[in-house]
């Protein structure tokens, strides 16, 4: 250990490399944060999925708590804005689980981007049309066999 | 306010885990409770997480029960931690040296670092409160399905609903074990849980460097880990990444300590429920165990022989276990098939047999390493610079398991991208990223534990010689 008369120096390039170090981090951490605040100011909530429960609030008074809900839409799934569409609803309706087919729930949800014969949709996979609450969203009940 | 009481009760449960766990080898050491603390956060979320979930599958997953199940087991563990209470052995500081006189300026910066990483995590999550696509559409989904015990099989299901049912359900128990604790689906639990993994990621990495190899390691550290621009990104995101990469570090952290304790077993023991916690997280944590556990063995080999290698590795496997078996369980009997298991064996050996998907693969890990972590985004060349500067310590006793499970992991992951048929392009694009975070904290540790301390470089005026480096 050294004595109390010891002092201790470091060399200068030691302490110049350390500060560098920081500075250039601390400089790194602030061009993230101005790139991290601009991208989220500029895609807030991208996928419109924060908007979803408001967009389903009547709707969902409708379906039973628990229960397994169908889904029907005109965007396909095999693209982002049906499938965000989906997981929108989804998450939303949880815990209710809605699936991604329209054939085999009593109750089904529809999710249009825009108007349409939304009747005609629904007799396709033998739903009704229950309640169309103007904003996209249709409630559809299997027919009676 | 009870959403941050669910964090807080596991928190309080993990501390006294820890402490009753871990042996009192550095009781002075000012970072000793920063390290508990930071090890007792993953350990109570991941404990009342496994909890939870077997309240949950066993139907008795509401509030008192959960609640008084979990106040029990404080009470009891705060009183054992108060018996416990002895006097500190002597200890503290690794060796007599006095601390690094600049220590002040790493200091200033990783708090800089830190408000800068708060201010970023706010803003982005007051913007964007569901999170990144996986949040929505993974862990926070699912985490919705596990409120109930009527609804949790939801989370399992085998039906067409286009999200990854197979993921183990660390953070979705966590998450939902929140939401029943606050009584609604408040978005503040899911952004408090991610800002508390990330928290105390950093704690973690400081806490380890500071009582294995000084404060002065420590604290740079932990400003070349917020030096990340992707880690404020996935931590906002919500994503499993981030507790993946704390549970992976974690262990590895405690496999290190352990090296220099009075009492290596229960280090490793603790390292391996870590790694069982890693595996509950996701898919790839099972890789990151199998990695740990390898990596232990050989650098204990290297070092001890093969019996103390499989001594060593058998009280690591003995600690993941729990994780394991209930990982297993999961698997076996309620998760839906993983597509990726099924995908791996398609035309394997026409894939391994073509260079050019090598070559591909190589590609894509370089260029995502470049554009992510060198140029533009440069927290590899910080820390390239930072070993410049202090320089590599002489090869006495260099912890090598660290570098070795970090390597095993990159190979694990670009094997998994050499066999899988989705689209290479894509897959570069969309996880290289958090891929690499998981083993970026651990990257730091590693590099950190290879150099010299600033201190090493001291020199002393009388008598007017220099210190030798150790």
């Amino acid at each position: 250990m050294p004595s109390p008369r010891q002092s201790v120096r470091y060399p200068f390039w030691l302490t110049a490399g350390i500060g560098g170090v920081v500075l250039l981090s601390l400089f790194t951490a602030f061009q993230s944060y101005r790139s991290a605040d601009a991208y989220a100011r500029a895609y807030q909530d991208p996928y419109m999925i924060h908007a979803q429960p408001e967009r389903l609030r009547e709707a969902a008074r409708y379906l039973p708590d628990k229960a397994v809900i169908g889904y029907l839409s005109n965007l396909p799934f095999d693209a982002v804005p049906g499938q965000s569409a989906h997981f929108g609803i989804m998450y939303a309706l949880a815990p209710r689980l809605v699936t991604r087919s329209a054939d085999s729930q009593e109750w089904v949800v529809g999710n249009f981007s825009h108007s349409l014969d939304y009747a005609a949709a629904g007799r396709e996979h033998h739903l009704e049309l229950v309640k169309d609450f103007g904003n996209g969203i249709i409630l559809f009940r299997r027919r009676a066999q | 306010m009870m959403g941050f009481a669910a964090l807080l009760i596991a928190a309080l449960l993990g501390y006294f885990g820890v402490r009753l766990w871990l042996p009192n080898d550095n009781g002075r050491s000012p970072w000793t409770p920063a390290l508990h603390a930071s090890l007792g956060i993953g350990l109570g979320l991941g404990s009342t997480s496994c909890l939870y979930f077997l309240l949950l599958a066993g139907g008795a997953a509401n509030l008192s029960v959960i609640v008084g199940c979990e106040l029990v087991a404080l009470c009891t563990a705060g009183a054992f931690v108060l018996r416990r209470r002895t006097a500190s052995p002597p200890g503290g500081s690794p060796d007599a040296l006095p601390s690094f006189s600049w220590n002040w300026l790493a200091a200033l910066g990783l708090a800089a670092m830190l408000s800068l990483f708060v201010a970023g995590f706010a803003n982005t999550s007051d913007l964007n409160p569901q999170g990144g696509w996986d949040a929505f559409a993974i862990w926070n989904l699912r985490a919705r399905f596990l409120i109930h015990t009527e609804t949790w099989k939801y989370a399992v299901t085998g039906l067409p609903v286009g999200t990854h049912m197979e993921y183990p359900l660390l953070l979705s128990s966590v998450i939902a074990r929140g939401w029943v604790y606050a009584g609604s689906l408040s978005p503040i639990v899911p952004i408090a849980t991610a800002f508390v993994f990330a928290v105390a990621l950093v704690i973690l990495l400081v806490s380890t460097l500071a009582l294995a190899r000084g404060a002065s390691l420590g604290l740079l550290a932990g400003v070349l880990l917020l030096a990340n621009p992707s880690f404020v990104n996935q931590a906002a995101s919500q994503y499993a990444d981030l507790p993946l990469a704390f549970f992976f570090l974690a262990a590895l952290a405690l496999i290190v300590l352990s090296g220099e304790s009075a009492r290596p077993a229960r280090c490793l023991s603790l390292a391996g429920v870590f790694a069982g916690f890693a595996a509950w997280t996701k898919n790839e944590g099972t890789l990151l165990l199998i990695a740990l556990a390898a990596a232990l063995f050989v650098s204990a080999w290297r070092s001890a022989g093969w019996r103390a290698a499989a001594r060593q590795s058998g009280i690591f496997l003995l600690g993941a276990l729990p994780g394991l078996l209930l990982v297993l369980w999961f698997k076996m009997a309620l998760a839906p098939p993983d597509p990726l298991a099924g995908q791996m064996t398609v035309n394997l050996g026409q894939k391994l047999a073509h260079a050019g998907r090598w070559f591909q693969v190589a590609g894509g890990f370089l260029k995502q390493a470049w554009e992510l972590y060198i140029f533009p985004g440069p927290p590899l060349a910080l820390l390239a610079v930072t070993c410049v500067v202090l320089r590599l310590r002489p090869r006495n006793q260099p912890s090598l398991a660290p570098l070795l499970a970090i390597l095993i992991v990159l190979a694990g992951y670009f094997a998994i991208f050499l066999a899988t048929k989705d689209d290479l392009e894509w897959l570069f694009a969309t996880t290289l990223d958090r891929l690499y975070m998981h083993v970026w904290p651990a990257l730091v540790l590693a590099v950190f534990l290879l150099l010299r301390r600033p201190e090493d470089f001291a020199v002393t005026s009388s008598p007017a010689k220099s210190r030798r480096a150790r």
